[in-house]
């Protein structure tokens, strides 16, 4: 028994400083405001908060560090961003916002020394290597990296991707199934089973949760934190929810 | 004058400080980063944060003299607070950076978590404050570390004398299990007041429950009264 929690991790997509994805709780009608999201899943028992940038300009990505640290004043659980950083500066810039950790996606299949720039400079638990895999029967695992949102297949194989990544100095995995993502059908358990025993680090599992069994399945599958968007976005599922069935299921929560 | 308490953060460098920061002013503390050895031992409570590893975090102390700053202010008692890495420092060595000396304020070496589980640990863990604990108390608090000092290295830290001079009246820990367990905090009293408080947490990421920490602390050590 380690005695750490598993961690429930709401996914917030940014847009020029808007929350842009499923925006449907109904008192919060045209809200999309971050921070009120923000302290309702702090306030529903979120472990942490994970903020997507998909903002395409310069001008968008300045917004994104300043709603960072407006949210880093009244929030109190770690926040990792993600989305567009390709330079140590990028990175750094974020962190003095008020990110606890940031991501790196296509920068570092790009641009490896990335990871262990960001360890090294601001430590290894900082260091957030986001890998989005698709099935390809062609890779020895039966998973290649894509990068650019998904767009871009990179002939890497996913699960030799996160060793290297590991032994670059990442200090954890944020896994997302492509073939996963945005559908209902749970997470791509085997993606997530191959790379959790292939590295000695955490894996975030991402991609395709819909009900409270896909989280147990997540956590049986060896990720140390299960992440989830739409559904919390929609208020189809509670954090709660999601927590009390995995303690019933013996899995070790924060309640 | 409403003027605000000062909480004076140690600068160490790369730090990101925007967390301690928040958790300062959600105490309704201005916070202060300085790396004045001056500022840092006149100051009513000083945070040494926790960024980066042992060797540098250490190097970069010496630098500027606030080693010493730091070892004066625990000698004469003053509000003290080390968070993660910086509750390591206040040990004499650690594996991390083989060779550098420490503070030396308590014995013993940071090892690192020696499991089979993943590292960091990254997460929620359970707070377990021992039975002598009185600002301690049980609760989830978030962790993200790969060293730590081990629950066995810690009869040489019990006792009111501890090293290098550094007389307690009490010492209390609190220890938490990942894999196999670390001391996880350590309150340490002088004149009735938990001066130092050392946190492999972080409080500042644990929720109410690490602002409702560091209030108690804070008003056990009279931090927040108007001077």
């Amino acid at each position: 028994m380690s005695g750490l929690a598993v961690r429930i991790i709401p996914c917030l997509d940014f847009k020029d400083g808007r929350v842009v994805k499923g925006v449907q709780f109904e008192h919060l009608v045209d809200s999309g405001d971050p921070l009120e999201r923000a302290r309702i899943y702090e306030a529903q028992g979120a472990d942490e908060l994970t903020f997507l940038d998909i903002s395409a300009t310069v001008e968008g990505r300045k917004t994104m560090a300043k709603e960072v640290a407006r949210i880093r004043r009244s929030i109190a659980i770690p926040i990792t961003v993600g989305g567009g950083i390709s330079t140590i500066d990028d990175a750094a810039r974020l962190l003095d916002s008020g990110a606890d950790r940031v991501s790196v996606n296509s920068a570092a299949v790009r641009t490896p020394k990335i990871i262990g720039d960001i360890a090294r400079q601001f430590g290894v638990q900082c260091a957030v290597v986001a890998i989005d895999a698709a099935k390809n029967s062609a890779m020895p695992s039966g998973y290649e990296v894509r990068i650019a949102a998904g767009a871009v297949p990179t002939e890497l194989d996913a699960v030799e991707w996160a060793k290297e990544a590991a032994s670059r100095g990442a200090g954890e995995i944020l896994l997302t199934s492509i073939d996963r993502d945005g559908t209902s059908l749970g997470y791509e358990c085997t993606l997530l089973g191959l790379v959790a025993h292939a590295v000695g680090i955490p894996i975030v599992a991402s991609g395709g949760a819909s009900k409270l069994e896909h989280f147990l399945e997540g956590y049986q599958s060896g990720a140390s934190a299960l992440l989830a968007a739409g559904i919390f976005h929609r208020g189809e599922i509670s954090i709660l929810e999601i927590k009390n069935y995995l303690a019933i299921h013996n899995v070790e929560v924060r309640l | 004058m409403s003027e605000k308490p000062r909480l004076v953060i140690v600068e160490t460098g790369v730090a990101n400080l925007a967390s301690v920061r928040a958790l300062a002013e959600r105490l309704g503390m201005e916070p202060v980063v300085s790396a004045d050895p001056e500022e840092v031992i006149r100051a009513r409570t000083v945070i040494l944060p926790g960024v980066g590893a042992f060797g540098p975090a250490m190097q970069k102390l010496k630098e500027n003299e606030l080693d010493v700053a730091i070892q004066d202010r625990v000698a004469e008692g003053l509000a003290t607070a080390g968070i993660c890495l910086g509750m390591q420092l206040f040990f004499e060595a650690s594996e991390e950076s083989e060779g550098v000396d420490g503070l030396g304020i308590f014995q013993g070496k940071v090892r690192r978590l020696e499991n089979n589980l993943p590292l960091p640990q990254l997460g929620w863990n359970r707070l377990e404050p021992e039975p002598d604990a009185h600002l301690l108390q049980p609760g989830w608090v978030y962790f993200a570390n790969s060293y730590g000092v081990a629950v066995r290295a810690h009869p040489e830290m019990s006792g009111k004398k501890v090293s290098g001079g550094f007389d307690f009246d009490a010492i209390a820990l609190a220890t938490t299990t990942y894999g196999s367990p670390f001391v996880s905090a350590i309150e340490a009293w002088r004149k009735g007041r938990p001066s130092l408080l050392l946190c492999q947490f972080h409080p500042e990421l644990s929720g109410i429950f690490g602002t409702q920490l560091f209030a108690r602390w804070l008003d056990l050590n009279g931090a927040r009264r108007p001077l």
